[in-house]
């Protein structure tokens, strides 16, 4: 009987402490949004305007393989009227562990304050025999970095619109005008205003996806029309660059570059002394003349086959705020077009403005 | 609209007649007249509003029909072919196969009801060597050199219905004999839908008092637990059967404060019943969680558990605990960076058979670094008395060092010299171990 009392009184003793009573409102009417990354919470942000409240669970400089699940994180999650996840597996490590702590009913998986942002995107690397840990980090539904495709961004931006404008219908046409406004944005920063002034976005986004947009723009006179990060990228397309971890492979199929090998000899396996040794024969071999890795890996072997081989060992941010240049998703893909750009041009040619 | 045409005629014959011309066949207008003139102007002036909107209805489903075939001559949007063409695209990519992976995560296609299910497997080397010229020689694993199978963890979860999940880890191992044990370690259904930020266990777990005790042995830092927790838990910590209430502490900080209230059977032989088990435990804890800095973070927590210790003369066991815990996590370098310092000390007021009560303590300080991707060093400072004999101590320093192969697999390597005083004074013992843990399957990660 003691041991109930003293349960009752501590229980009672520590609601007086912190002043127990209702948690003030988030915010007046606006939706309380937490994403798993800062891209998704650049894209819900631009998408919903003033009717949503925003937070990201992981920081752009963080691996969004490895994040601590904090608690601190559950209490953001506990207030969230949906959250949203980049999918397939990225987070697989520690969104539960958030979402079960949080206690949040409304943001259970298969309810409609849970969105999976994948869900509309086209994959990459999807295994179609058996996975098992023998090949390393391999994710069962495919490469889940589909963000660094600006193709993709826009699909989940209109996923993410449809979501806002489900649970809160009342906005709907505010979301749909800052979707189509965001869409065009991605659109001039992939193609140059000029070009997309002229044919629209969703025309030279088929054509790019069908794999014509040369084709086409020969035909009608409007290549030297062509601006934005497809113009930066188009001289080096079929040119092999070497990549840290997987993650770079949405960008590099989207501008046409080739990825032979990555420093892990198998994804989230650091790099063996006898993967580097291939690695310096490799680039040799090949005239590879480029490594983009994250600001997060270590660059002792990058800057070992630099020093063997005469690389250039380019780093970017691939997350929101990852570093300086990546302020938002335009500037953070915009950097590391121009970083790549100016690594693959030849000595003698001067920097595309 | 006969009547409108009747009165549109009375109008027009009306305005085209002089007025002096009106007024001599008629007399003067009464003001009946006008009122009713102004009746049948106003009935006018609707019919005619009315007839105006018919019209705009007519006018706008004409141009809808109009741009409905225009854009039927046109073909699709853009946009509609842009999307048309991705959904074409992602219909035509290949089909993935479920892999083991998918399988236990419940992924694949009709494999929604399969739990995860996962093995864990701790295998040890150990060498004990005995204190030289000790008075009284250590009894047991002196100067012995094993290797042991220390434990093999098979453990299924998964949502038992929308309102529940259920945790099954079963636990074999050999013991110092060789002999093979198998047990359950825990077995609860977790309810996940309360209200108010609540959360209730039911079925065997571990005890949630200070922040070793409710961790797994494979999830440790070290190879053993510190000799404060084996002396007052048992070297598996302590776990029952009960209940368990937890809650979320609504506050105006917004900060994670959980209060954790567990009623089990007082089984556990060091500090309770053993055996003799006949009533229950009922054990508090509070936590409080903080981010000091965006790359530092700090765990307060405070437990008490008390119950019958079962000796027959109805006394008790009474237990405090504060735990300290702080994590420097750099994010940029947090792959290859990390520090973790946590302390932990318990109290322990025992009543005796013989009316008497023995007040005891331990604590332990553990401080762990992360250098390089794969590789850990540790070391932890131990002090432990024991719930029936406070003149009886152990103190004691292991270091260490662990490499991780992968996030599935690592091995450690630990040394530690323990002093004992009191009763055990002869019985310091110097221990190197060397662990090797694997893991297969979908493994849950474990709490921050």
């Amino acid at each position: 009987m003691n041991s109930m009392y003293m349960t009752v009184l501590t229980a009672a003793a520590f609601c007086a402490a912190v002043g127990y009573g209702p948690c003030p409102a988030s915010g007046a009417d606006r939706l309380t949004v937490v994403t798993t990354t800062t891209d998704l919470k650049f894209v819900t942000d631009s998408v919903g305007g003033d009717h949503v409240k925003v937070t990201s669970i992981a920081g752009g400089a963080e691996d969004p393989h490895f994040v601590s699940a904090k608690p601190s994180f559950m209490m953001t999650a506990r207030e969230a009227n949906l959250w949203i996840a980049i999918g397939m597996e990225l987070e697989i490590g520690w969104e539960g562990l958030i979402l079960e702590g949080s206690r949040n009913p409304k943001i259970r998986k298969d309810t409609l304050g849970y969105l999976d942002a994948s869900q509309g995107v086209l994959r990459l690397e999807v295994p179609t025999e058996k996975v098992t840990r023998s090949m390393g980090d391999v994710h069962p539904l495919g490469n889940p970095h589909y963000w660094l495709d600006p193709l993709n961004v826009r699909i989940v931006a209109k996923t993410i619109a449809d979501r806002l404008a489900q649970l809160d219908p009342g906005h709907s046409e505010d979301f749909k005008g800052n979707l189509k406004a965001f869409q065009r944005k991605i659109d001039e920063h992939m193609f140059g205003k000029p070009l997309v002034d002229e044919v629209g976005g969703d025309k030279l986004w088929l054509r790019e996806f069908k794999g014509e947009l040369q084709g086409f723009l020969e035909a009608q006179h409007l290549t030297a029309k062509l601006g934005g990060w497809a113009a930066k990228m188009l001289p080096f397309r079929g040119e092999k660059i070497l990549t840290y971890h997987r993650s770079w492979i949405y960008f590099t199929n989207r501008f046409g570059l080739v990825v032979p090998d990555e420093m892990e000899p198998k994804p989230g396996i650091p790099p063996s002394p006898g993967h580097v040794l291939q690695l310096i024969e490799k680039v040799k071999a090949d005239h590879i003349r480029t490594l983009l890795m994250e600001p997060f890996y270590e660059r002792k072997a990058p800057d070992l086959i630099a020093e063997k081989t005469g690389l250039k060992v380019v780093v970017c941010a691939n997350s929101v705020g990852g570093d300086e240049a990546a302020k938002d998703y335009f500037s953070m893909i915009g950097n590391v077009v121009d970083k790549l750009a100016a690594a693959l041009k030849p000595a003698s040619e001067p920097e595309r403005k | 609209m006969k009547r409108f045409l009747v009165c549109a005629v009375l109008v027009a014959v009306c305005s085209c007649t002089p007025g002096r011309a009106l007024a001599d066949t008629v007399g003067s207008p009464t003001l009946d007249d006008v009122t009713s003139l102004k009746a049948e102007m106003a009935e006018m002036k609707r019919m005619m509003e009315d007839q105006r909107k018919s019209y705009q209805r007519e006018i706008d489903d004409l141009k809808a029909k109009v741009e409905k075939l225009s854009a039927a001559r046109a073909g699709p949007s853009p946009a509609d072919e842009l999307a048309a063409a991705i959904e074409k695209a992602k219909g035509e990519a290949p089909k993935t196969e479920p892999g083991m992976l998918s399988m236990f995560m419940g992924k694949g296609a009709g494999q929604s009801s399969v739990p995860d299910i996962s093995v864990l497997g701790d295998v040890l080397g150990h060498y004990v060597a005995d204190h030289h010229n000790a008075p009284n020689p250590p009894q047991q694993e002196d100067g012995k050199r094993h290797f042991r199978f220390r434990e093999m963890e098979v453990a299924f979860s998964a949502p038992v219905d929308p309102h529940s999940k259920a945790d099954l880890i079963l636990t074999g191992g050999e013991d110092a004999n060789g002999q093979w044990n198998m047990d359950l370690e825990e077995g609860y259904l977790t309810l996940t839908t309360l209200p108010y930020d609540l959360q209730v266990r039911v079925g065997k777990f571990r005890t949630v008092f200070g922040k070793n005790n409710p961790v797994h042995t494979h999830a440790m830092a070290w190879v053993d637990r510190p000799d404060v927790i084996a002396n007052y838990f048992g070297t598996d910590g302590m776990a029952e059967t009960g209940a368990e209430v937890s809650w979320l502490v609504p506050n105006p900080w917004k900060k994670y404060i959980e209060w954790t209230a567990d009623i089990q059977n007082n089984g556990n032989p060091e500090s309770f019943a053993g055996n003799r088990q006949d009533d229950v435990m009922f054990t508090n804890h509070l936590k409080y969680f903080d981010n000091l800095t965006p790359t530092t973070t700090a765990e307060l927590g405070g437990s008490v558990a008390t119950g019958a210790n079962g000796d027959g003369s109805g006394g008790r066991t009474t237990l405090e605990g504060v735990d300290f815990t702080v994590k420097w996590k750099p994010p940029g370098q947090g792959l290859y960076k990390s520090l973790t310092w946590q302390s932990e000390a318990i109290f322990s007021q025992k009543d005796q058979p013989d009316g008497t009560a023995v007040n005891s303590w331990g604590a332990y300080s553990s401080l762990e670094y992360q250098f390089a991707r794969q590789w850990r060093a540790f070391a932890r400072l131990d002090f432990s008395e024991f719930p029936d004999d406070a003149g009886s101590k152990q103190i004691g320093g292991a270091v260490g060092l662990t490499y991780d192969m992968s996030e599935f697999c690592y091995w450690r390597l630990e040394y530690k010299h323990t002093c004992a005083q009191g009763a055990l004074a002869g019985q310091d013992r110097d221990e190197l171990w060397l662990q090797l843990n694997f893991g297969i399957g979908p493994h849950q990660a474990h709490k921050y």
